[in-house]
């Protein structure tokens, strides 16, 4: 995906890529033209209210003279009368986007569960059949021109969800399930991150979506549906450190490891970047991640670990068998 | 699959633990009886410091002040890599240290016990799929050792229950009643 | 408390009236009003003046640091990836930069304008209260010591000031930070509680005779609006800390998901928060309406819209507070409410500008920096204000929340409203307060060095919002586009501090050798321009009689009433007196016998302090002596003291 389509300011939302956000552009665009038109108005009225009337006091010689308390007050009926109409015109533009915006115009093709962590996103995609259930982390995939419904739990405290590009913001709450949607028109990567204060490491826990035409998507879910391979050769060395080391809080579905405090590593090499987008998922990051997290993300859930560097590089062997 | 994760336990628990920690729960002391999951369940999650948790001040650890268990303890804490978060000796890193101050969920040896088995918020992982109950329980003598050899407040299950007295009946009543609402908030 | 023992003997005396002269009444009241030099009288005085001054220094202290806490995010936030700060210290940094800024400056500054003035402005010699006010400082010190104590040792509030749970819960953060933040704000809470119940009283009961409420400054209006809210709004906040305490400290459970509610928590705080906003621009808002004619020439255009405007403002105020939580996944239709009523809100506002504007248009104006920093606020408010509109319409805010748009518009709001008015009042008031004037030359480069350095460091905000910068994070990655404005707002907020810097070293040349104020140097309207500056310890010789809004205009304006007296009126100089007047039209009925000077107030802050000290730590013995101290202080406040019955009226006639 390194060709792949993606906003060049990534998380700028004054252009959007979908009918959830839109609308907001719109209206976004609508109140930043009124707004700057109000700061100019009133801007000019002062500067050159002190200007003009200066001039003309010092000119009639009365520039300690004390005016008369009555009149002036046309200009606050005007004033505000061009105050409401601007408002009322917002609240019914307002009223309008909520209304348009407010669910999917078709059927959503999938549903999502997105669960907000101290700090990073378990993303469950959801089915009927128990089958066609599974979980990945921090990176999520839709298919584009379909919209996508997403619920939304906090596991811990609260988060915010947020794809500027695609969506506004919902809160994630523990013992809440918030509803929202998004659709992607164009294929493209579109990054996101956590708005609600949540911790220490609220900075680093970034989400991205992956609009992937639907051909492309259904292959990727496919290989998410399965389990990772079998190890063969050296890496059930790294296998066997992975279980004693990384297993009781990291789930490999197929292995041994089935841990739930940390993100899914099933599919860990299909995703681009580690630990909620802190560092790119290369061989050198993964190795500098898993010897030292705190050095990265301090405060992250994971503990750095006493693993020789021999031990490391066949760890890391395995992992990259996680395709 | 069942034979999978037999084997990787075995790898874990032995390998790691330098073949010191044997799998046999009666090598450790005999304990008089290892409390049923029933009875430790029953002990509601996260209490705070100073509250009365009667349920878990009647679990006695059952290798209480044993000294082999002890020793046992200090090597599963090392091999099941408690270290990376909670230190060398428990003196606390990115975890909190288990040595020298207040318990956050609980001090007595069934609390402790809890917040091993089933994990707590902010980083702690559940053990309980991982290590059998007679390891964590040594696991739990361990952390009583250094919690003792600091004098910190740890309240042994014994003791709690005689202090407990009279009105434990009373009491015990509303603790079953709240574990009941802390293990199925719905 | 203190005010309003009129006893039937009282009801019967008929106040002697009196012509001021040098001679007369002038020394006898400086004998009785004025404090005790030294330590003693310092810690005992409840001469409303030197409250004031108080408030607004330690106001400024605060702001001061919480400036400095901004300038190091700001060092931290000027390039992408830096790591000057920790997490936690950038967390604690901008926490303790909220709740200083909002909580121990911006509220506490405007009582401390107030708390001087408002006796000046009314005609009356003290607050209705003193006590209870030298009681609100001594409380607000305490607690603002309280908050900061923990930061200083490393374990202060680390949640921000809105302090979500379950975040703020012992789950989450175990230390003691947050019940610093928890204890400390609801000792706040009683000195603000107390400060306004005695604005409320002292605006209903003690205006001179004739100063019926359509004749008030507009400041009063400001504070009194403010006062009421406060009284209203502090409730929750207040409930909403204990509550969290009781939480965090003996296991309850109001605001855990496992039982407990965490919207609750976000309810109870901005039925607070939203109100507590306005209470920090209002009295503000006025200080601009009555300093703004005095150098426009000619009175404030829609005295009576204003006026109402701001007390529509406070009213709709309070049905605002879910537009913080846009994005909490309420109903549609919640949401739609609540626009409205964000959007409606603008039309008080408009009516001040407007109002502000035309003042300037029909007016004369003379450019002093006084005048510089009340006139630019009018900018800086609609630009904090259409900011407001975008963020009201909910859609909208599910971009615009919680990025850096949001800091963007509440700093507009908050200095443009609360920081401006108040240099421009300070350089307004300044004669007032000391006698000495502050240097014009200075002034202007202060002004121009703040204005463009706060318009440099916050208007960038709004583009690093729009693109996509969320607030509070300790740091960012390149390459998302913020980069420069990240730096641009840095040196910006560089330039402003030195613009800060400039007016304390204009204060500190004034106080030592500025000129020397007369009483009325800018020929301003209102009734404390009537008295020396600094004013004597009694404030007015004799109670003045009021007829009209300009009480020292009259009878140069073509179209005011007149008949104002100030220098004739009753004497009331049988001890600490100054006159009760009926609500609303002020008309005289009774004599308020106020209290002397006492120690009461400062035990009962201490004892409260040493409380809540108690509570912190749980150390119940600590809480018990604290209870003591002020049970103690109590016992001393209203013990009965010696009455002024048979103190002659004057010495001489």
């Amino acid at each position: 995906m390194a060709s792949a389509f993606s906003p060049a300011w990534p998380m700028a939302y004054l252009k959007t890529f979908g009918p959830r956000a839109d609308p907001v552009t719109g209206l976004t665009w609508g109140l930043i033209v009124l707004s700057l038109a109000v700061i100019a108005i009133v801007t000019v009225l002062v500067v050159a209210g002190v200007a003009v009337r200066r001039q003309r006091a010092a000119a009639a010689g009365q520039v300690l003279a004390i005016g008369g308390e009555a009149g002036g007050q046309s200009w606050i009926w005007i004033g505000v009368a061009l105050t409401l109409i601007a408002l009322v015109a917002s609240l019914v533009w307002t009223v309008a986007v909520m209304a348009e915006v407010g669910s999917p115009p078709t059927r959503p093709a999938l549903t999502l569960q997105i669960t907000g962590h101290q700090w990073w996103w378990e993303v469950r995609y959801l089915s009927a059949d128990p089958g066609q259930t599974f979980v990945t982390a921090n990176e999520i995939h839709i298919p584009v021109g379909r919209p996508v419904l997403i619920k939304l739990n906090g596991a811990d405290v609260i988060h915010s969800f947020w794809i500027p590009t695609l969506s506004g913001k919902t809160d994630t709450i523990p013992g809440r399930t918030n509803l929202t949607w998004m659709q992607a028109d164009r294929p493209g990567i579109y990054r996101g991150q956590c708005t609600e204060y949540c911790g220490l490491q609220h900075a680093h826990m970034a989400a991205f979506v992956v609009a992937q035409p639907p051909a492309a998507f259904e292959a990727w879910r496919q290989a998410q549906l399965q389990p990772a391979a079998t190890p063969a050769g050296p890496t059930t060395v790294g296998e066997g450190l992975f279980v004693e080391h990384c297993g009781v809080c990291h789930t490999v579905r197929g292995g041994a490891a089935a841990g739930v405090a940390g993100p899914d590593l099933t599919h860990l090499m299909s995703r681009a970047t580690l630990a909620a987008g802190t560092v790119p998922n290369t061989l050198s990051g993964l190795e500098g991640w898993i010897a030292n997290p705190q050095a990265l993300k301090p405060g992250a859930r994971m503990p750095a670990t006493d693993l020789s560097g021999p031990e490391l590089g066949q760890l890391t062997a395995y992992l990259e068998t996680l395709k | 699959m069942t034979l999978r994760l037999a084997l990787v336990l075995l790898i874990a628990v032995t390998a790691a633990a330098c073949d010191r920690v044997r799998g046999d729960s009666t090598t450790g002391g005999a304990p008089a009886t290892v409390p049923s999951d029933a009875t430790l369940n029953s002990i509601p999650l996260g209490a705070p410091p100073g509250q009365p948790v009667s349920v878990a001040t009647r679990i006695a650890n059952p290798f209480q002040g044993n000294a082999q268990a002890a020793a046992e303890g200090k090597q599963l804490f090392g091999a099941m890599n408690c270290v990376y978060c909670h230190g060398a000796e428990a003196s606390g890193l990115m975890g909190p240290p288990l040595n020298n101050s207040g318990w956050r969920y609980g001090g007595t040896p069934a609390e402790i016990y809890r917040s091993i088995h089933d994990g707590r918020p902010g980083g702690m992982p559940a053990w309980g799929e991982r290590l059998p109950p007679d390891q964590i329980w040594k696991l739990v003598t361990y952390l009583q050792t250094l919690a003792d050899a600091s004098g910190k407040p740890s309240t042994t299950g014994a003791q709690a229950a005689e202090q407990d007295g009279a009105d434990t009946a009373h009491r015990g009543l509303i603790d079953a009643q709240r574990a009941q609402r802390a293990l199925h908030p719905q | 408390m203190s005010a309003g023992r009129n006893t039937a003997w009282e009801d019967a005396r008929v106040p002697r009236t009196a012509r001021v002269t040098p001679e007369f009444p002038g020394p006898r009241l400086h004998e009785i009003w004025e404090t005790e030099p030294g330590l003693k009288g310092w810690l005992a005085t409840v001469d409303h003046k030197e409250i004031g001054k108080r408030y607004i220094v330690t106001a400024f202290v605060f702001l001061l640091l919480g400036g400095v806490e901004a300038l190091v995010m700001r060092l931290q936030l000027a390039g992408p990836n830096r790591h000057l700060l920790s997490p936690e210290q950038y967390d604690q940094l901008f926490t303790m930069h909220g709740l200083s800024m909002i909580f121990l400056y911006a509220a506490p500054v405007l009582s401390g304008f107030s708390n001087f003035l408002w006796p000046l402005l009314l005609g009356s010699r003290d607050m209705a209260f003193p006590r209870l006010n030298a009681l609100s400082y001594w409380v607000y010190l305490a607690a603002g010591i309280f908050l900061y104590a923990g930061f200083v040792v490393g374990q202060g509030p680390d949640d921000g000031w809105f302090n979500y749970v379950p975040y703020a819960g012992r789950t989450y953060n175990p230390g003691i930070n947050i019940d610093v933040y928890a204890l400390g704000l609801i000792l706040l809470g009683i000195s603000t509680t107390v400060g306004s119940a005695n604005f409320v009283v002292t605006f209903l009961r003690t205006r001179a005779p004739g100063m019926s409420i359509d004749r008030v400054p507009i400041l009063t209006w400001g504070t009194l609006t403010a006062s009421v809210a406060n009284l209203l709004a502090v409730p929750s906040v207040s409930l909403a800390f204990f509550l969290l305490w009781l939480d965090r400290q003996f296991g309850m459970h109001f605001f855990d998901a496992a039982g407990g509610e965490p919207l609750l928590w976000q309810h109870l705080f901005w039925m607070f928060g939203h109100p507590w906003v306005y209470a920090i621009v209002l009295p503000a808002m006025g200080m601009v309406s009555d300093g703004l004619p005095a150098f426009c020439r000619r009175p404030l255009v829609g005295y009576t819209p204003v006026a109402l405007s701001t007390v529509a403002t406070m009213a709709l105020g309070f049905g605002v507070w879910v537009h913080h939580m846009f994005a909490t996944g309420l109903p549609d239709i919640s949401l739609s409410f609540f626009s409205g009523a964000s959007l409606i809100i603008t039309i008080p506002s408009a009516v001040a500008v407007f109002a502000w504007t035309a003042t300037i248009w029909l007016g004369r104006p003379v450019i002093t920096t006084a005048f510089l920093f009340f006139a630019s606020m009018i900018v800086l408010f609609v630009i904090g204000g259409v900011s407001g509109v975008m963020t009201a319409s909910a859609p909208v805010d599910w971009q615009l929340t919680d990025t850096y748009f949001v800091v963007a518009h509440l700093h507009y709001v908050l200095i443009g409203i609360n920081v401006f008015p108040v240099l421009g009042g300070a350089y307004y008031w300044f004669p007032k307060f000391t006698g000495k004037m502050l240097s014009e030359r200075l002034g202007r480069w202060n002004f121009w060095t703040m204005f463009v350095g706060f318009n440099l460091g916050f208007f960038p905000m709004h583009l690093l919002g729009l693109m996509g910068m969320p607030r509070r994070i300790y740091t960012y990655p390149a390459g998302l586009g913020w980069d420069l404005n990240n730096l641009i707002v840095s040196l910006g907020s560089l330039l402003f501090a030195i613009g800060v810097l400039l007016f304390l070293i204009n204060v500190a040349i004034s106080l030592r050798r500025g000129r020397v104020a007369p009483a009325n140097p800018w020929d301003a309207a209102t009734l404390e321009w009537s008295v020396a500056s600094p004013p004597p310890p009694y404030n007015f010789a004799v109670i003045p009689t009021i007829a009209s809004r300009h009480p020292l205009w009259e009878g140069r304006m073509p179209d005011t009433q007149t008949g104002s007296r100030l220098d004739d009126g009753m004497l009331l100089a049988r001890g600490r007196e100054t006159l009760g007047t009926s609500a609303l039209d002020a008309e005289p009925n009774l004599i308020l016998e106020m209290p002397g000077d006492t120690f009461a107030p400062v035990l009962l802050g201490l004892g409260l302090a040493v409380l809540f000290t108690g509570g912190l730590l749980k150390a119940w013995w600590l809480a018990g002596i604290g209870g003591a101290i002020c049970a103690a202080a109590l016992i001393l406040w209203f013990w009965p003291n010696r009455r002024h019955a048979d103190m002659p009226e004057a010495a001489d006639g």
